[in-house]
């Protein structure tokens, strides 16, 4: 593929249809598709929402008036949006001051914002706590005692990360590596003249910023807050570590609550609410897409140009370091609690250099279930990704292709299991696939089957993000030199959508090695997984071991979402940080 | 791999001077010691089914320990799948319903599951497990029978607070010098925690919940949770709770004891049942005869601490129980929601 890459900025939508008929790629897709999401959702939505064949809607009165329910609602709108409003524009901003100013210093930088998203959330949310808890936290416990000390009246309560304003920071810290991941591949593929154009005009930086770049990447960003918004719906461990214990509860709890804290599991209520969330995300996503074809966007074209990055000046040491204390903020403190946590024999405030061990590691090491574990999650994480994001690719591709309500149609249903929880997920994979004539019950593939159809929303927003961003000049170009549509896929279009792809898969290997809810379904003694170990230890075990398996996931993570997100990048981008 | 003994001693010894309750009255030949055998045909036909499959709420180490105890003595490999009660029976319901039954035996503490779906659990009694023989009629239900109990305890932190300052009765909990300093288990996280609380409200009123709902303590999801706050420091105690959560913590020397309080004292038992079109029902019938020889019930109570359902008193090592109220699992839905509410973790 060119190295070389231009744009053309588009006020109206480009509807790049090939000419070439999208139904025969259509069909075996929507096929898959069929099979692999709709067979378990509908399954499951007929097994709990209408057992003798007819709805019961007095259960959908109940569910709808149970109390809670509003409170857990708004409580969800409120945190989507508070953290919509923080991630979007800070990860944004990260991407921006990464991949397209000189505040950009080697490859390893691309990488800095995302070290979030190499722990699973419950890691996550288990290293802060260590952190600011105000009475046994590494960090809050001395800066209270210091502040007391000189006399400030503070109350340990008063700075709990146990409230709503440690849910939001948690909630967004989270978010932003997902952010800047879109953003960062859509920056990556955009032509600097604009930005250089601007710059010669007079414009100061950060309107080059507000004015020109961002408008560019508008697609991504929209897709940024799609991602936030349904992440924020879905994310457990969070809320449920800290949100609940200040009493503040969410959908996501209240939806495990129903499934795991109750016999019979309320399985209907749950599928209701579902129901429900699907249309939320439905018409969010037809909402971002109207925005996005109505403003316009940014393309890559046929002509190429060599990417420049925008000089910072005297901002650019400011901007590294505000780069750096994020980092160090967000990600290095916490995952340094992991590891002393890890090597203490139990979580103590104090650390006593000399109780410290690796007992925890060792014993991981010693059992066969946990290594395998571990194996089978990363190769899990790993073929999941790539069928997902492969998938979603070229769904997107065939959606651009066919435009109009079948576009629409399909971005819809790559949405779909976003809104059903994992768990409910989960028993309809089990009921569709686990017994004859599949028999996969018990397998490792039956967890590939389900966590590629689980997040199919996450690949497919990235892809679509990437798609958006091709112009029709080059797949107009390989069709008129007789290139088939499926090598026109692989020759051209493939490597222009590849860093989105990357990002995407990026969060899907995170997101699946500490998947927990699809494994407590579908992961067993033949088939263990990461996410089976965590909830056994979440019930049972000590946060020390907790923190070693985090720490462990967090190494596996990093190894492979570093060697894809730098594999991924633009060849353009390769050449010029290598 | 440290010894268990050692702090489950530690354990034993505070908790001794705690309790000061009466012997449940049991009819005395439901207390004999004598193992009886399975048929040797039958230990034969286990052995030719080789493996075992337990789908478990309980303790992780208790079901490892207990299964290579069995391994030992009879070659026959078990495995085991544990999750909270949810969970673990919808993926058990499922199985069944598709007729492909894969769990040999069920064991949670609810004993609802195992009278909503009778015919999913093959009959126990003395014919086909010798040795329940032992147990005491009112412990038997026909299709599972409750196999161990365990008092609802407090955890709290030993550098933070001394054994005479610590709360004695659920009453104590609402003392106000104990305000925003504890971690509340949410009830509604489990049938036992709701158990708890259906069981103090029989015996304390409203009221008291009202007080605790002032009381602006913190919530937990997990009692494994709540043990580590507190072995950290972060809260002064966490209720309820019970003292297996606390085992392995005591094992690492963490400043953490438990005390059980009483007003009343609480028990929630755990069932244990037979799976009906199990897998391997010869070696299911094995292990869960042998679950009730002496060997194992000395072993159970050396893994965490719990109390016997057939044997209230500490020989074998068990926890002693004496008087109490034993917890209801049928409590109704709307009575969940209204003693939730008074005790302030739900709208």
């Amino acid at each position: 593929m060119s190295a070389y890459v231009a744009q053309e900025l588009s006020s109206a939508p480009a509807r790049a249809r090939s000419r070439v008929p999208a139904t025969w790629l259509m069909a075996p897709l929507l096929l898959a598709l069929g099979a692999l999401v709709f067979y378990p959702v509908i399954l499951i939505i007929v097994r709990a929402v209408a057992p003798d064949g007819h709805l019961d809607w007095a259960l959908w009165a109940d569910t709808l008036s149970a109390p809670g329910l509003l409170a857990a609602v708004r409580n969800t709108a409120i945190l989507a949006a508070t953290t919509t409003a923080i991630a979007v524009p800070v990860g944004v901003f990260f991407a921006w001051l990464i991949e397209r100013t000189d505040a950009r210093w080697g490859s390893l930088s691309r990488l800095l914002p995302v070290i979030p998203l190499l722990l699973p959330p419950v890691a996550m949310a288990i290293g802060w706590l260590f952190l600011a808890d105000p009475r046994a936290g590494f960090l809050a416990r001395p800066l209270i005692e210091a502040m007391q000390a000189a006399g400030i009246a503070v109350e340990a309560d008063q700075v709990a990360i146990q409230s709503w304003a440690g849910l939001i920071f948690l909630y967004a810290l989270w978010a932003v590596p997902h952010v800047y991941v879109i953003a960062a591949a859509a920056f990556s593929g955009l032509d600097p003249s604009l930005e250089e154009a601007a710059r010669m005009f007079g414009k100061g930086r950060l309107r080059c910023f507000a004015q020109v770049s961002l408008p560019a990447i508008r697609h991504a960003v929209g897709s940024s807050v799609l991602v936030c918004v349904i992440s924020s719906i879905g994310l457990y461990s969070i809320a449920a570590l800290i949100g609940s214990a200040a009493r503040i509860e969410v959908l996501s709890v209240y939806i495990y609550r129903l499934l795991n804290f109750s016999y019979p599991p309320k399985t209907a209520q749950a599928v209701i609410i579902g129901l429900l969330l699907m249309g939320v995300i439905a018409s969010i996503w037809l909402l971002q897409r109207r925005i996005a074809a109505r403003t316009g966007h940014a393309q890559i074209g046929g002509m190429g140009v060599r990417p420049n990055l925008l000089a910072l000046g005297g901002w650019r040491w400011p901007a590294r370091l505000a780069v750096l204390l994020y980092v160090l903020l967000t990600s290095v403190l916490p995952l340094l609690a992991l590891v002393v946590v890890a090597l203490q024999p139990f979580w103590r405030s104090r650390i006593v250099l000399a109780d410290l061990a690796l007992d925890n590691f060792a014993e991981f090491g010693a059992s066969s279930a946990a290594r395998d574990a571990i194996w089978n999650s990363t190769m899990l994480a790993i073929c999941a990704a790539t069928a997902a994001v492969l998938a979603a690719g070229l769904i997107a591709v065939v959606a651009r292709h066919a435009g109009g309500r079948r576009e629409q149609a399909l971005g819809i249903v790559t949405k779909v299991p976003a809104a059903i929880p994992h768990i409910v997920f989960a028993v309809g994979v089990l009921v569709a696939f686990g017994f004859a004539p599949f028999r996969l019950g018990g397998t490792w593939l039956i967890l590939l089957l389900a966590y590629v159809a689980i997040y199919l929303p996450t690949a497919s927003i990235a892809a679509e993000s990437s798609v958006q961003q091709i112009g029709n000049q080059l797949t107009e170009a390989s069709r008129i030199f007789g290139a088939s549509p499926v090598r026109t896929f692989r020759a051209v279009q493939l490597p222009l959508i590849l860093p989105g792809l990357a990002a995407g898969w990026a969060s899907i290997f995170a997101l699946v090695l500490g998947e927990l809810n699809a494994a407590a379904i579908l992961s067993g003694p033949r088939n263990p997984v990461i996410g089976y170990l965590i909830l056994t230890l979440f019930d049972n075990g000590t946060y020390s071991q907790l923190a070693a398996i985090g720490s462990i996931i967090g190494v596996v993570s990093a190894i492979a979402v570093s060697a894809v997100l730098l594999l991924g990048r633009p060849h353009f981008a390769r050449s010029a940080t290598a | 791999m440290p010894d268990p003994v050692s702090p489950l001693a530690r354990l034993l010894s505070i908790t001794a001077g705690g309790l000061a309750l009466a012997i449940l009255s049991l009819p005395a030949t439901a207390q004999g010691t004598k193992d009886v055998e399975q048929p040797a045909a039958l230990v034969k036909a286990a052995q030719a089914e080789g493996q075992l499959m337990i789908y478990s709420s309980s303790d992780e180490n208790q079901s490892k320990t207990l299964l290579a105890a069995f391994e030992k003595r009879y070659g026959i490999k078990g495995g085991f799948i544990r999750f909270p009660t949810g969970p673990l029976m919808q993926r058990f319901s499922t199985e069944y319903d598709a007729k492909d039954v894969r769990a040999d035996i069920v064991s949670v503490s609810s004993p609802v599951p195992f009278e909503q779906r009778p015919e999913r659990f093959a009959k126990v009694d003395q014919s086909v497990l010798p040795n329940l023989g032992k147990w005491p009629d009112f412990r038997t239900a026909g299709k599972h029978f409750v196999w161990t109990t365990d008092l609802v305890a407090l955890a709290y932190n030993t550098e933070q607070l001394k054994p005479q300052d610590v709360p004695k009765t659920w009453s104590d909990l609402a003392d106000p010098k104990w305000k925003g300093k504890f971690l509340l288990t949410d009830p509604q996280v489990a049938d036992n925690y709701m158990g708890w609380l259906d069981a103090v409200e029989r015996a304390q009123g409203m009221e008291l919940l009202r007080k605790l709902a002032g009381q602006n303590y913190k919530i937990t999801q997990s009692g494994a949770s709540g043990a580590q706050m507190v072995a950290a420091g972060a809260y002064v105690f966490n209720a309820p709770t019970f003292a297996s959560f606390s085992a392995r913590l005591l094992e690492k020397k963490a400043p953490i004891a438990v005390q059980y309080l009483e007003g009343p004292a609480i028990m929630s038992p755990r069932s244990i049942a037979l799976v009906a079109d199990a897998p391997h029902p010869n070696a299911a019938r094995l292990y869960l005869n042998w679950l009730l020889s002496e060997e194992a019930l000395k072993l159970t109570c050396s893994i965490s601490p719990t109390s016997l359902a057939m044997a209230p008193d500490s020989s074998r090592g068990c926890i002693a129980v004496r008087g109490g109220v034993e917890m209801r699992f049928d409590v109704p839905e709307e009575r969940k929601r209204a003693l939730a509410k008074a005790l302030g973790v739900a709208h």
